[in-house]
């Protein structure tokens, strides 16, 4: 299992979250929202290529749409091995704040 | 989420109703759609679009519109990347595919490659050939501004040549004019160096600005005085070598025709083939410049003008000269013109010059046959691709199914062409070596035409390479690249068929350029034949001409008698003038009228046994003869008399250069000058002395050997140490015509080319057709078709294509060489209808051979074989 790095984690869990409404644009939008920062174009869509290569995200073509000027989108949905690869990175995420113990939660808490 | 979406769905519905716009930069959406098209990413230019939309609620739309763009450009770099990878790979596939079926199809490869080398090998000898001329006499520095003082005599003739003397006054009074130069020229001279003979050609007189208008590597002495002062000589790299060995020439003394020591005082390198100035020795013109001291002596005049000179003010000015310091006189010129120097050899034939003159008309026609022979090889390649590419009619099929777009299929078969004629360029230059030699020993010439050393060239028929490559693969590429997939592997044919057709046009034009060469090849052939046989009213063959380098020696009436002593001589004469070479106008008037009534006509200072020794025709009277002791007679030929009016010209008193004489004959007209000119009124007059030739007519060619060498023995004991040569008059009249008889040849030798290429490509045409065609002839035999019936039939076929060529090409043959001969020619025969008739037997009939061959190997076959084929 590859460890995802913080741009495919993310990608991958917004894409989880959006569920049928995963495409490019509202990927990018979620993840603007949530981390309050100005996210390139490419740091999304390089991140879906690479997942999508691994195995981790499917896409599929959808109906084209007047809206997008007769283009239709690119969804994606997240594979069984996405969400493994999720939940392994976030065990590991889990590990090592345990061992770093009580004082070190607290002070990132104040 | 849903909450924001549909916020700007909102705000863009606003935005529609105001009528802005919310479509990104057309231009920069296309071009977004193009390159994202071919790779897999089509959704990305919707999710720009939303991008953009994006931009537009918060910002302007130029920043919208500057973001997009700016978002295509940064695409830029990964694009090429992506090309390059793709083209690469694309590449190698389609070399593989290229290389592999060259391979299989060795013969048509063969021929191919073959025919496209021979046509560039070809086209880059028409090139250099061309480029000699267009180079020459264009080499010294400022070539451009170096002219010949030309002038038009009263009877508006125009020459490259002006009065002698006017050569000190022409600075003084026309300062543009920066050096002037007299260049006179001499025969053949004799000189003795250190108690050797030596017989030099090319001597030349001139002033001492000659050698700074014509640059010109000095080797030794002072250049800028080298041709200050009387008898002085400057000799050229050749003849320092021949005459002094190594030793050092400066300052040597050399005796000079036994009248004058001249004293060596430079050396320069020789000019090369290319240039229309030469000399072996240059004397300086002040050596004689008091003998020429007179406004009726001519001779070419060079001059080169300052810098940024006015040619136009500076024949003003001339014309001002012309009245205030030439003298009257009958020579005077009536206007002065300057002459461009890098033009003298295009000059009309009217303008009259030294330098060797080309015919512009050669080069035309041997460009424009190498050109017609690189279309037809390159016509003879479309066909034979065409029919080549039918058996890759499903490679083609399965790359389109594959999702190649019709344009790779054209790049990829235009690509195979270009890479044949890639093969074939160095090939041809291989070839071209090997032509070379060829070319020049045809054409009798000696000049450079290495092609190594001249990169422009080079690069110019690498490009022509390219473009036949291009040009006769683009047919083929353009039909097979249209064949459809599903059609291919049904096995239809219909699409086969329509290339059928169109390679049927290919033939008809490659045949039909083939039969206009052919028709233009004999029909020059036929006009040059006509020049040589032209009646010019003189007998030429078994007459020597007998050089003997010598201006009025009296001796040369005791040699003549003696030679006419010698067995086997017929007759002899000395003359002052060489047959077809230049002549010597001067006016005739009858003794006692004006000088107005006089008539021009060609003189020729005649020896007694001119008339009989050349077998002039006399038409009355009779030639000249010893026994009238007469010293004042004269023969004219019919068309003076008529001009003369002279109704009784026996015994008339003719005045000619002031002197009287007495017309003893009428002769028929006779040809004396260059045939390309017409024959002129003409009179011949006894003079005795100003010889330089002797005629001798021999009565049987075989004793021509001994002759030679019994007139050397007489001569060396008339003069000793003086050299003597022989020529035939017949080869002297055919020199003259060297370049057109040789034109000639060479337009045989391309024509033949030509028809053999049409034949190979018809070969190819027909094996492909009769290929095609093995169901339908197994099929006939079964019905009971003779093998003769089918033969038959086939070649009937093709020769029906080879008869419309012929219906194509005669038309246009016969304007062309009419055309042609009319432009090229005085003296001209028309264009026959044999002709026509042998080039249309020639194509028939090696077609029907060509044909017949293939047909009858389809015929004689079992037709079981052909119909379990599949």
């Amino acid at each position: 299992m590859r460890i995802l790095s913080r741009s495919e984690e993310l990608v991958l869990l917004a894409v989880w979250r959006l569920h049928d409404e995963a495409y490019g644009v509202a990927i990018r939008k979620l993840i603007i929202e949530q981390t309050g920062k100005d996210w390139s174009i490419g740091a999304i869509y390089v991140p879906l290529d690479r997942l999508v290569r691994w195995g981790y995200l499917r896409d599929h073509q959808g109906e084209p749409t007047a809206e997008r000027g007769g283009r239709g989108k690119r969804f994606y949905r997240v594979t069984k091995q996405g969400l493994g690869a999720l939940r392994h990175i976030k065990e590991i995420h889990e590990t090592i704040w345990a061992s770093l113990g009580e004082g070190a939660a607290l002070e990132k808490r104040s | 989420m849903r909450r924001s979406n549909s916020k700007a769905e909102g705000t863009r519905e606003k935005r529609k109703r105001r009528g802005i716009r919310r479509t990104p930069p057309v231009a920069a959406r296309r071009l977004l759609e193009t390159f994202l098209d071919r790779t897999g990413r089509e959704h990305l230019p919707g999710d720009f679009e939303e991008f953009y939309n994006e931009r537009l609620v918060t910002g302007n739309r130029l920043r919208a519109d500057l973001w997009y763009w700016g978002q295509l450009l940064r695409t830029i770099p990964w694009l090429i990347g992506n090309i390059i990878y793709w083209r690469t790979t694309m590449f190698w596939n389609y070399m593989k595919t290229a290389l592999r079926n060259l391979a299989r199809q060795k013969i048509f490869t063969t021929v191919n490659i073959l025919g496209l080398a021979v046509g560039l090998s070809i086209f880059i000898l028409a090139m250099l050939y061309v480029n000699f001329y267009l180079s020459y006499d264009k080499f010294h520095e400022d070539s451009g501004r170096i002219y010949c003082l030309s002038s038009i005599d009263r009877e508006s003739s125009e020459h490259t040549n002006a009065p002698m003397p006017i050569i000190a006054v022409l600075k003084e009074e026309v300062p543009e004019i920066e050096n002037a130069s007299i260049f006179l020229q001499t025969g053949k001279r004799n000189v003795t160096v250190d108690g050797k003979h030596f017989t030099e050609e090319e001597v030349r007189y001139a002033d001492s600005d000659f050698l700074k208008i014509f640059s010109s590597k000095t080797i030794a002495g002072e250049k800028e005085t080298m041709l200050d002062g009387p008898n002085k000589v400057v000799l050229s790299r050749s003849t320092a070598v021949k005459w002094f060995g190594d030793q050092n020439p400066i300052g040597k003394t050399v005796n000079y025709e036994s009248i004058r020591d001249l004293v060596v005082t430079g050396v320069t390198e020789d000019y090369p083939v290319n240039s229309s100035v030469k000399y072996k020795l240059l004397i300086s013109f002040d050596t004689i410049r008091n003998d020429y001291d007179n406004w009726e002596y001519y001779s070419p005049v060079f001059i080169r003008l300052a810098p940024n000179a006015d040619r136009g003010a500076v024949e003003t000015k001339l014309a001002v000269l012309l009245e205030s310091r030439v003298p009257e006189s009958d020579e005077k010129p009536v206007r002065f013109f300057l002459y461009p120097f890098t033009k003298l050899i295009y000059r009309p034939a009217s303008l009259s010059s030294f330098c060797t003159r080309t015919e512009p008309i050669q080069q035309m026609m041997i460009v424009l046959t190498a050109i017609l022979l690189l279309v037809v090889v390159c016509l003879n390649f479309a066909s034979l691709s065409t029919a080549r590419y039918l058996t890759r009619a499903k490679e083609v099929g399965l790359r389109k199914v594959l999702g190649a777009h019709r344009g790779q299929l054209v790049s990829q078969f235009l690509g195979e062409s270009v890479l044949m004629a890639l093969v074939a360029f160095p090939l041809s230059l291989f070839m071209y070596r090997l032509l070379v030699p060829m070319f020049l020993q045809l054409m009798g010439l000696k000049i450079d035409m290495g092609i190594m050393n001249k990169p422009l060239l080079l690069l110019a028929c690498f490009g022509t390479a390219v473009t036949a490559g291009l040009l006769a693969g683009s047919y083929p590429a353009f039909f097979v690249s249209a064949f459809q997939p599903a059609t291919v592997f049904k096995g239809d044919l219909r699409s086969f068929l329509k290339g059928t057709r169109m390679r049927k046009i290919l033939i008809v034009a490659q045949f039909s350029l083939t039969i206009v060469l052919m028709i233009f090849s004999m029909v020059f052939g036929r006009q040059s034949n006509h020049l040589l046989k032209t009646n010019l009213g003189l007998d030429r063959s078994d007459v020597m001409v007998v050089n003997v380098h010598a201006y009025g020696m009296s001796k040369l009436e005791i040699f003549r008698d003696e030679v006419i002593g010698l067995p086997g001589v017929a007759g002899a004469a000395n003359s002052t003038y060489l047959p077809f070479d230049l002549s010597n106008a001067a006016d005739i008037r009858i003794e006692g009228r004006s000088a107005e009534s006089a008539v021009r006509v060609n003189s020729y200072p005649a020896d007694y046994g001119m008339v009989e020794t050349l077998d002039m025709k006399v038409l009355q009277g009779r030639g000249f003869s010893r026994e009238f002791q007469a010293k004042d007679e004269c023969v004219i030929t019919r068309s003076a008399a008529v001009s003369l009016k002279l109704e009784d010209p026996i015994g008339q008193r003719i005045i000619l250069r002031e002197q009287p004489h007495t017309v003893v004959g009428i002769l028929e007209e006779f040809h004396f000058e260059h045939v390309f000119y017409k024959m002129q009124p003409a009179i011949l007059s006894l003079e005795d002395s100003s010889f330089v030739y002797m005629f001798v007519e021999v009565e049987s060619a075989d004793r021509i050997p001994e002759l030679k060498k019994q007139i050397t023995a007489k001569w060396a004991s008339i003069a000793p140490g003086m050299t003597i040569e022989f020529d035939m008059l017949e080869d002297l009249f055919v020199e003259r015509f060297r370049d057109t008889v040789k034109g000639q040849d060479l337009l045989r030798v391309f024509s033949g080319i030509s028809v053999l290429f049409s034949l190979l490509g018809l070969i190819g045409l027909a094996s492909y057709t009769i290929e095609r065609q093995r169901k339908e002839i197994a099929v006939r035999k079964i019905l009971g078709a003779s093998v003769n019936g089918i033969v038959r039939t086939i070649t009937l076929r093709f020769l029906a294509l080879v008869a419309i060529s012929n219906a194509i090409a005669w038309p246009v043959a016969w304007y062309a060489s009419r055309w042609f001969t009319n432009f090229a020619w005085v003296s001209r025969i028309g264009v026959g209808f044999d002709v026509f008739l042998y080039a249309g037997l020639v194509s028939v009939f090696s077609a029907a051979v060509a044909v017949i061959f293939q047909a009858r190997k389809a015929a004689v076959k079992n037709p079981v074989e052909s119909l379990r084929y599949e």
